[in-house]
């Protein structure tokens, strides 16, 4: 088929053509130097690209159109369907070209197809091969990695061993006569020797230590051939230190079987049996510990997973001793068949043996002998190559177990004894009070008894005088007519001269003195020749007269003077009696009233203004029966101003120490009372004249029960009560006391105005 | 009557009181036949009863308070028994206090205890049946 010339040829060659113009124009421009041509070369340039390229393009997408519409229908349909009478001129052709061109690419391409596929699928092979083996190299470069990387690391651990084995090695060989072949240079790090020093030096730096001896009996074997096991020897290094040396010797034999030589290596041991001696030692001391101890220890194994006890495996010879079993039979045995029954049911199911804790506990515990004893326990547990075990140490505490028990008896002991003495001070406190009640009471008693005396006279005066006066009345009544019928003048005469000297006051006479009168007046009548002188006289001094005027005399000679007398004294005997009577209410008025003010009772519990010397006499008038034996009262008393007391118990203070006075002085001497003003204070001092108080018993007479009487004669509590009572009232009391010269007791009572 | 042939009757007390009326009680019952002596304390009875040794007196009664400055009536009236035992012996006490009483009573061989006051006719019988014991 013929080809047209394309359209871009064209329209190149025109720009060439265009351009060639516009390339001659400038270049003349330029040679000839005219403007003219510059421009118009500058005109065909512009036209030529511009106009020429706009005029193509138009053609050319005319072409296109048509080319496009013919690869549009082609694209429609296949090749060989468009005909080429379908379009006419040069599209007819080209159609028929193309249709023949796609047959043939057709072809081609299928060709090329197959082809392609093939060569894919050989390319694929060969990818998967090329994979392959760049793994199994990457593989082999990684595994050359590690190698190199082991040959490192084992090089540097060999170089290490090297260098270790030459601190702790050297190796030798030596002949049969001991002389050294040859000696790693180590020797001289281990023993400090150079090579050429050790080889002339090595058989004679052993030491004394007994284990040479040992070791040269070997290598004298050694020389035998006989092959050795490692011995040990010691020597000197250079600096004269033990070393200690493990040494292989091997004997080395020739092809015909002769020993030549020994190789040897020595390996320096020191530091290792230096150590292993400590731990030796160390576990030597802790089995001393163990063994020895004077605690109970033992071992035993524990079963953690079933929280069982195992059995006993190791004790020291104080469990032994103390448990009484041997160590064969504890071994079958484990810490809780050791329980006694008090402590079984209490702690079977609280095994405190399974745990170790700081805590300690306590067991009783049973020895084979079914001794009890009580023990506190620790446990402690470990590990030995995997077996939980345990260590317990066990205290006999039976002793202190017994002397606690003790301690809490005594303790109990006390305690109640604490309580009965609480109760006793009880009842005593209570029975000092009753005592001190009884004291009162006695002291009261006494006094009651004292009283009693002293009206019971007067009043036997008074029932004496009565009957005596009833009995002079009657007389006297009986001879009233014939005293005034048959009276002569004289016998009247006596009668007045009797009543006029009786009615006379007359000062009391003592009977001594009566006595001296009776009987210087019976003298007299007698050498008047009075008849019954005597009887006379005893009637006169009835009637009160002691002496015999002559006027009585002349007057007794003329009358039955003992009638007569006898009939006045009937009348002088009422007048008498009557007095007597009066004499004796008196005393027991006097007595009465005493009682009732010691006795007065109103203010009972309450402070009155008291008289105390007042108080003080009232108690000697309830005394008097027992002063008047033999104790002279001196009264030194000043005016007091009257004091706030409670009246009742300041009588019992003069009462106690009146009495002790008096017994003091045993009824005889004499008793100083005085009261006087000192200050704020009134003194009042009872001092006596008895024997005085032992100085050494002074602080003691006002201790309750303190008492120097005979027992049942005082109850000791009489001063106790005193000075409680002067204490009550805010006072003092003192005692001032010489031996030989009596007790002086002084009281200081502070003086209140009533107000206070 | 002559006078050494009486007997005596000692009255003694220190209380006056008693001493008078109790002097004139017994002389109103004994009238004349003794002889009446009275004294304060003891020690002056034992000066009477000297005097009476020295005038060949006899005594018969002697009636003595118990509770007396000096010595006490039980106690002189032992004295007096025992150098004069057939004196007719009584002793008076006013003391109310059992325990003295009963310590006076046991010596009830020696004296008779009359207690304070007392009855006259009582009195008078104990010395009576004490003067008939003597005859």
């Amino acid at each position: 088929m013929k080809r047209l010339p394309p359209i871009s040829d064209i329209i190149t060659i025109l720009i060439i053509i265009v351009g060639t113009l516009g390339l001659i124009t400038f270049l003349s421009g330029i040679f000839t130097g005219t403007e003219a041509f510059f421009y118009i070369s500058f005109i065909i340039l512009l036209a030529g690209t511009i106009v020429i390229p706009i005029i193509e393009r138009r053609k050319n997408k005319k072409q296109l159109k048509e080319i496009s519409k013919v690869i549009n229908d082609l694209g429609k349909k296949d090749f060989g369907e468009i005909l080429a009478e379908d379009y006419p001129g040069e599209l007819g052709l080209l159609t028929r070209s193309l249709n023949k061109v796609s047959t043939q690419l057709k072809e081609d391409l299928h060709d090329l197809q197959i082809r392609v596929i093939r060569r894919a699928s050989e390319i694929s092979m060969r990818n998967a091969e090329l994979r392959k083996k760049q793994r199994e190299i990457l593989q082999q470069n990684h595994e050359l990695k590690a190698a190199y990387e082991a040959l490192k690391e084992s090089r540097e651990k060999y170089e290490k061993l090297i260098e270790h084995l030459e601190d702790e090695y050297f190796f030798y060989s030596k002949a049969l006569n001991n002389t050294l072949l040859f000696v790693s240079p180590s020797v001289k790090k281990i023993l400090g020797y150079e090579v050429k020093e050790y080889r002339k030096r090595h058989h004679e730096i052993y030491t004394s230590n007994p284990i040479n001896e040992l070791a040269r009996q070997i290598e004298e074997n050694l020389k035998n051939g006989v092959p050795q096991p490692k011995y040990i020897k010691e020597i000197f290094n250079s600096q004269g230190k033990e070393k200690i040396l493990e040494v292989s010797e091997m004997p080395v034999f020739n092809d015909e079987g002769h020993l030549v030589s020994i190789e040897g290596l020595a390996h320096d041991i020191t530091e290792k049996q230096k150590a292993e001696d400590l731990i030796k030692e160390q576990e030597e001391k802790y089995r001393m510990l163990f063994t020895y101890a004077s605690d109970i220890i033992f071992l035993y194994t524990l079963d953690i997973t079933n929280q069982k006890l195992g059995k006993i495996i190791d004790a020291n010879n104080y469990t032994i001793d103390r448990l009484g079993y041997s160590i064969e039979e504890l071994r079958k045995m484990s810490p809780a068949d050791l329980l006694a029954e008090a402590d079984v049911s209490e702690n079977s199911s609280n095994l405190k043996e399974l745990t170790a804790s700081d805590a300690k506990f306590e067991r009783i515990w049973k020895s084979k002998n079914d001794e009890h004893l009580d023990v506190e326990i620790s446990i402690h547990a470990f590990q030995i190559k995997g077996r939980e075990v345990a260590i317990a140490v066990a205290r006999d505490i039976t002793q202190r177990k017994r002397a606690e028990e003790e301690i809490r008896f005594v303790n109990e002991e006390l305690i109640n004894q604490k309580e009965n003495l609480e109760s006793l001070v009880d009842n005593l406190t209570e029975t000092q009070e009753q005592l001190v009640q009884s004291e009162k009471m006695a002291a009261l008693g006494q006094l009651i008894a004292g009283i009693a005396h002293e009206i019971n006279t007067p009043l036997g005066a008074i029932k004496a005088s009565i009957g005596n006066m009833l009995d002079s009345l009657n007389t006297a009544l009986s001879e009233l007519p014939d005293l005034f019928q048959k009276q002569s003048v004289e016998n009247l005469n006596l009668f007045n001269i009797i009543f006029e000297q009786a009615r006379q006051g007359k000062a009391e006479l003592s009977s001594r003195e009566k006595r001296q009168y009776r009987r210087e007046m019976a003298n007299k009548l007698n050498e008047n020749h009075i008849p019954d002188a005597e009887l006379v006289a005893d009637a006169l001094v009835y009637l009160e007269l002691f002496s015999i005027s002559n006027e009585l005399l002349s007057s007794l000679q003329k009358t039955d003077a003992l009638k007569v007398i006898r009939s006045a004294r009937n009348f002088i005997s009422i007048l008498k009696n009557t007095n007597t009577i009066n004499i004796a209410v008196e005393k027991a008025t006097k007595v009465v009233f005493a009682l009732k003010k010691y006795a007065h009772r109103d203010s009972l519990g309450e402070k009155v203004s008291t008289d105390l010397t007042d108080s003080i006499e009232t108690v000697l008038t309830l005394y008097h029966n027992q002063l008047k034996q033999g104790i002279d009262i001196v009264r030194d008393y000043d005016k007091l101003p009257l004091v706030q007391c409670y009246q009742d118990e300041i009588s019992q203070v003069w009462t106690n120490l009146l009495q002790n006075a008096i017994q003091a002085m045993h009824l005889e001497g004499k008793l100083t009372i005085s009261a006087k003003q000192e200050g704020n204070f009134a003194r009042i001092s009872f001092k006596d004249t008895g024997p005085g108080i032992e100085p050494d018993i002074l602080d003691r007479i006002f201790d309750p029960f303190f008492t120097t009487k005979k027992q049942g004669e005082g109850s000791g509590l009489g001063l106790d009560i005193v000075k409680k009572i002067v204490e009550k009232h805010n006072g003092i009391i003192e005692v001032d006391s010489k031996m030989g010269e009596g007790a002086d007791f002084i009281i200081k009572l502070p003086m209140e105005t009533e107000n206070e | 009557m002559n006078e050494k042939n009486r007997k005596v009757i000692i009255c003694i007390d220190d209380e006056a009181i008693i001493l008078e009326s109790l002097r004139e009680q017994l002389e109103k019952h004994f009238g004349d036949a003794y002889h009446y002596e009275v004294a304060e304390s003891a020690e002056e009875a034992f000066e009477i009863i000297d005097d009476l040794e020295d005038e060949e007196m006899d005594i018969a009664i002697i009636v003595c308070d118990w509770l007396m400055p000096g010595m006490k009536g039980d106690e002189f009236l032992l004295r007096i028994d025992l150098k004069y035992p057939r004196v007719v012996k009584v002793l008076l006490t006013g003391q109310a206090d059992q325990k003295s009483v009963d310590k006076l009573e046991e010596l009830a061989d020696q004296f008779t205890l009359v207690p304070k006051p007392w009855n006259k006719d009582e009195l008078i019988n104990i010395i009576n049946s004490g003067l008939k014991e003597n005859e």
